[in-house]
């Protein structure tokens, strides 16, 4: 019995074996071939190939080369022959690869296995499986094929199918997604919705209009000066490899973040990114352990924002060459930071909120100096801060919001995290002998790794161990709540 | 019993041995560095002199002399709902740990600390940054407090 190629979601749900697409081969193999002899052919171009081609054609050069290359030059055809050998035997080996590359799934598991001669199986359990991420990387987009990358829980435990259609790729992803174990809701169709699109020439306006082009033209500058004063013209090298580093900076970036989109879908936020190579990943906002909304001085006056988050076991972080997926928003504007927002924090949706973040981002002197409007809600830095956080003294603090942190802090870069109670792992009041002369505490929820930083300084002391206190009540009652729940739910089953 | 009443509890004083001894042997490694001016007469490395191995020393013997202070500061409190921990002279840090945030407990003793009696209880949560390490635990007590901990995060495990 030959398995046959998977050519639709639907015929995966058998638990029968099933090949990947029959172009997979070429994919794999094809690429690092043509790599090959690329490379062969310029090595050999200079001292074979056009020697022959020029004595095939009547030029006789005088013979600078040695005595190898004119005999491999005679023999070129015998070379090429055996280069074609080479090619086919490792097309035969990557066919044979993909015949034993094999992919099936039942109600329970996922399973892949392949290898001729050392051969491996993998299985993921379909409860287990964290988050599926569509990846295309540019050859295989330009065929319609994707890649599907599956991330379970536990280390090392991903597996990879590459490569299949796209549209077969993302049936599949829904279709795992769907297991009735890894949800206990019906398979409905999912919703999904378009929420926010980074617009190309934003993106790119916002790459050039930040601190990174300061700093590059800072140091474009100093190396013009630098190369006039030397009055060497191999001093210009320094100028023109900070401009060629700047482009190939701003380049990057715009090819690996540039095409933002933000889907939602059933809840979950879906991030789609890359220009060239697309990358896909859905983030169920049970994930999203902390999100900081930041503003660098530059964005001040176009009013633009930029959302990062930090995620429970993010797959994006064990290669460094897909983008991490702890970026949520490159650069947005207020409404659509404020929406972000509202995708993460399904527990936010209310405007009264949405404006108190406002108020935070915007005047939170403002709200510090409300003393007392709803007890205790919100602290703000003493004003003996001034010696140690000069410059943002005025606007660091922090807030009670419904079931959520929020942690204000920064003047230059402006930053606003914001934690969610049921999600912080534990908090903590810190003095260094500084804050002590000044008698001030650091107080910082601890979350899971990443970008968002949640910490702030220059607290009196007593400010910080009360909102120490309120903060360790708030996160052992959403505890409490979250255990209740899901004992309920345990129950009903 | 009231909430607010926080009875820290403290490590074992046979603990300041151990940070003794921990302290001399991460200062040999820079004594041996700043002091080779002394045994090198190399009129080129004259301008080193002794001045760097003066500091290594006065930071060592300012660290050992702290050692009894650091040592009473570490304590811990198994409240209601958490575990409360806090550490430090100079640079102090207490953290609060809820209970329904343990993912992990581990007991560790190294050859040094096993002479002692001693050993070190670390929590581990979702969050790398929460760095609870309670040193100097007679051995007994930090396997009564990690089978107390993970029975109590048993019944109270939010997850993540």
């Amino acid at each position: 019995m030959t398995p046959a190629v998977l050519r639709s979601a639907a015929d995966l749900r058998g638990g029968e074996w099933f090949r990947l697409h029959p172009l997979t081969p070429v994919l794999q193999g094809g690429v690092v071939l043509l790599g090959l002899l690329g490379a062969g052919f310029a090595a050999l171009w200079e001292t074979v190939i056009l020697r022959a081609i020029l004595s095939a054609a009547g030029v006789d050069e005088d013979d600078e080369g040695s005595e190898v290359a004119f005999f491999l030059a005679d023999s070129l055809g015998l070379v090429a022959a055996g280069a074609l050998v080479v090619v086919l035997a490792s097309a035969l080996v990557f066919w044979l690869q993909w015949r034993v590359h094999l992919v099936r799934m039942d109600d329970e598991v996922l399973e892949v296995t392949k290898g001729i001669i050392a051969k491996s199986s993998r299985r993921a359990r379909l409860d287990r499986i964290n988050t599926i991420g569509v990846r295309r990387p540019l050859i295989p987009r330009l065929v319609g094929l994707a890649k599907l990358d599956v991330q379970a829980a536990g280390n090392d435990a991903n597996v990879v199918l590459a490569y299949l259609p796209y549209s077969v790729a993302a049936a599949v992803r829904r279709e795992i997604l769907q297991t009735p174990s890894s949800g206990d809701q019906e398979s409905k169709p999912q919703v999904i919705t378009r929420e926010l699109e980074v617009p190309l020439f934003r993106y790119l306006a916002s790459l050039v209009v930040s601190v990174e082009t300061v700093f590059f033209a800072g140091g474009f500058v100093f190396s013009v000066v630098a190369a006039v004063t030397s009055e060497e013209l191999v001093a210009w090298i320094g100028p023109v490899a900070v401009l060629f580093g700047y482009v190939a900076y701003v380049a990057d970036r715009f090819f690996r973040v540039g095409n933002f989109v933000i889907d939602s879908l059933d809840g979950d936020v879906r991030v789609s990114l890359g220009l060239l190579s697309t990358s896909v990943e859905t983030i169920p906002p049970a994930r999203i352990h902390a999100v900081q909304i930041s503003q660098p001085w530059p964005w001040k006056v176009l009013g633009w924002w930029r959302v990062d988050a930090n995620l429970a076991s993010s797959p994006g972080s064990q290669n460094k060459k897909t983008p991490a997926h702890t970026l949520l928003l490159p650069v947005a504007t207020r409404g659509e930071m404020m929406r972000m927002v509202e995708l993460c924090m399904p527990g936010l949706k209310t405007s009264e909120v949405l404006g108190q973040i406002g108020t935070l981002l915007d005047s939170p002197h403002s709200l510090w100096s409300e003393r007392g409007v709803p007890e205790g809600s919100s602290v703000g830095a003493s004003s003996r801060a001034k010696y140690r956080i000069p410059l943002s003294f005025s606007v660091t603090g922090a807030a009670v919001l419904p079931g959520v942190i929020a942690l204000r802090h920064g003047r230059w870069i402006s930053r606003l995290s914001l934690v969610p109670c049921a999600r912080i792992q534990s908090s903590s009041v810190a003095q260094g002998p500084w804050h002590r002369v000044l008698g001030l505490s650091s107080f910082s929820v601890e979350s899971v790794e990443g970008p968002v930083s949640t910490k702030v300084l220059g607290l009196d002391r007593a400010d910080a161990l009360r909102w120490w206190d309120t903060v360790h009540a708030l996160t052992v009652s959403a505890i409490h709540q979250k255990v209740t729940t899901k004992r309920g739910r345990r129950t009903k089953a | 019993m009231s909430e607010q009443m926080t009875l820290w509890e403290s490590i074992s004083p046979r603990y300041r041995l151990e940070a003794l001894v921990h302290t001399l042997g991460s200062s040999i490694f820079p004594l041996v560095v700043t002091s080779v001016p002394l045994w090198v007469e190399e009129p080129e490395l004259a301008f080193l002199s002794w001045y760097p191995l003066a500091g290594v020393i006065a930071i060592t013997v300012s660290l050992i002399a702290f050692i009894p202070a650091r040592v009473r500061a570490y304590g811990y409190a198994l409240r209601a709902d958490d575990l409360v921990f806090r550490r430090g002279v100079i640079f102090q840090r207490q953290v609060a740990v809820p209970y329904g945030r343990l993912q992990l407990v581990d007991v560790t003793r190294g050859p040094l600390s096993r002479m002692l009696g001693l050993s070190e209880l670390r929590l581990v949560t979702a969050a790398a940054s929460t760095g609870v390490t309670i040193p100097g635990l007679p051995m007994a007590r930090s396997e009564d407090l990690r089978d107390r901990l993970i029975a109590v995060a048993e019944t109270r495990r939010a997850g993540l």
